[in-house]
């Protein structure tokens, strides 16, 4: 199946140039891991927040380059680590992610962890989305120092018909996630939520709206009958193609899905992936230069579950046509006995030309490819396992 | 002074994985006439070192799971307690513990 192609031009960005910084974050802190000019040598960093897990680490691509870790110690609550020299020091914001007090009716919510981190658009500096578990979306309009609820979402009246209450949800508790901004109207924001589907906004979060249709939900009981059905998804990853805002890219649960935006159904494209691979994974990325060329890692979604590499064979998988075909690319990656995945905030990209994709994987590795997933090398070893990976900068 | 209330001193024991809000110090004199329980000692400590009372005690004015404070009063032990609003005496000791049995 083929998707239809966008109507209106394509903003595609400048490649970039030069040393790649990635941050990472893990179950057991954060590091950085820096390449020089030719992406061929790398060397990690010693431990931020030894001891603390750190679901995401981000730095602002944004004037002031501020860096954000969304931190939590298992006994000691979240919280929000602040730099604003790359690293050399950190603060704490002053009051992390919290819930208000409920509406009447409503059970007291309490912030488990701060699960993912969006800098805002580049017409609002200072502006940060934060997603929490339980699921909330919060904003910071001073560079991270102090969140807000964002009660539109939060405490919308719809929320527990679309999300379910805590009885449903996944052992490691539901995660708001992929807040997306569009680059051209910073008040048109889409969410992913891990227990409930995606959703959207026009009015910067003070109305909200289900974008599932389309979208599979073989877990519910109405699900392969119910293509209509309006939420109760499980999004694993959504994400804006760079160069054209108006398609997104969608790892779920259930599939690898496509939707452009004026089309308003989610198209599933993964279902030509093979049988044996399947289109179950976490992460998904897009280029930065060509809507049409995504990659995805699947993995082991059968029986109970295993969530590891199918076959222990890891692969990167990409599309360059919307999802009507597929390349694994695993050149470099182990071939068998490699028993690990790739969660859904460890695939990212650098924006060089040829693009640098960078995995990390949940038995302490970090893969790079310097030629858009054509080879792989490891990059970095025997940290713990990885929870996030993200471009800090590129320097020339 | 008619009104006056009494000025507590207590000292709060601080564990090894919060002494980044006390500057490395794993005590802390904490005095006042409001001192009256151990959320205002809580809070006490968050005046000046922000952040140290939310790592303790969640949004509904809750200890966080898995952590009991105790509070030590001469000539007795520590006694555990999760009552925020527990009254405390003059001189007494107080002590912030987790369950450290996780990997």
């Amino acid at each position: 199946m083929s998707a239809p192609r966008p109507k209106h031009t394509l903003q595609v960005p400048r490649p970039k140039r030069g040393a790649v910084t990635l941050l990472i974050g893990t179950r057991k802190g954060a590091f950085a891991l820096r390449s020089e000019a030719e992406r061929k040598e790398w060397t990690v960093s010693a431990p931020w927040f030894l001891g603390s897990t750190v679901h995401h680490i981000v730095r602002d691509p944004r004037v002031g380059a501020t860096t954000l870790a969304a931190a939590r110690t298992v006994h000691h609550g979240p919280t929000i680590f602040r730099s604003e020299d790359k690293g050399k020091t950190w603060d704490e914001a002053r009051r992390p992610p919290t819930f208000d007090a409920p509406l009447s009716g409503t059970a007291a919510r309490v912030v488990n962890h701060t699960f993912w981190l969006t800098p805002g658009h580049p017409l609002e500096p200072g502006v940060w989305y934060a997603g929490t578990s339980p699921q909330g979306l919060f904003k910071s309009r001073d560079d991270g120092k102090t969140w807000k609820p964002v009660n539109g979402l939060n405490q919308h009246p719809e929320l527990e018909r679309w999300t379910g209450d805590e009885q449903d949800g996944p052992p490691d508790g539901p995660q708001l996630h992929s807040i997306l901004v569009d680059p051209r109207d910073p008040r048109h924001l889409y969410v992913g939520l891990s227990q409930g589907g995606v959703f959207e906004s026009a009015d910067g979060g003070g109305s909200w709206g289900p974008l599932n249709r389309g979208c599979a939900a073989d877990f519910l009981p109405s699900g392969p009958r119910d293509p209509e059905r309006e939420f109760g998804h499980d999004p694993h990853c959504v994400t804006l193609a760079p160069s054209n805002p108006d398609r997104l890219w969608q790892q779920n649960r259930c599939g690898v899905y496509l939707m452009d935006r004026e089309v308003g159904t989610w198209a599933r494209v993964g279902a030509n992936l093979p049988a044996d691979i399947g289109d179950i994974g976490f992460p998904i990325v897009v280029s930065p230069f060509d809507p049409d060329m995504a990659w995805v890692f699947p993995m082991d979604g059968s029986d109970d579950w295993p969530r590891t590499a199918p076959g222990g064979s890891p692969a990167v998988w990409r599309t360059s046509d919307c999802g009507a075909s597929w390349e694994r690319q695993d050149r470099g990656l182990p071939k068998d006995n490699a028993w690990w995945t790739v969660k859904r905030q460890c695939l990212t990209q650098d924006r060089h030309d040829p693009l640098g994709l960078y995995l990390g994987t949940t038995s302490g590795e970090i893969w790079g490819s310097i030629n858009g997933g054509r080879s792989w090398k490891c990059l970095a070893r025997h940290l713990p396992h990885v929870y996030s990976v993200s471009v800090a900068g590129v320097t020339a | 002074m008619r009104g006056s209330r009494p000025h507590r001193r207590v000292l709060l024991h601080v564990p090894t994985y919060l002494r980044r809000y006390s500057r490395g110090e794993g005590t802390l004199h904490v005095s006042g006439a409001t001192l009256l329980t151990l959320d205002d000692v809580l809070r006490a400590v968050d005046r000046r070192s922000p952040g140290f009372r939310f790592r303790i005690v969640d949004e509904r004015g809750q200890l966080r799971a898995h952590v009991r404070m105790f509070v030590a009063r001469a000539p007795h032990g520590p006694q555990g307690t999760r009552d925020l609003e527990l009254e405390l005496e003059d001189q007494d000791e107080v002590f912030v513990a987790a369950a450290h049995s996780v990997g």
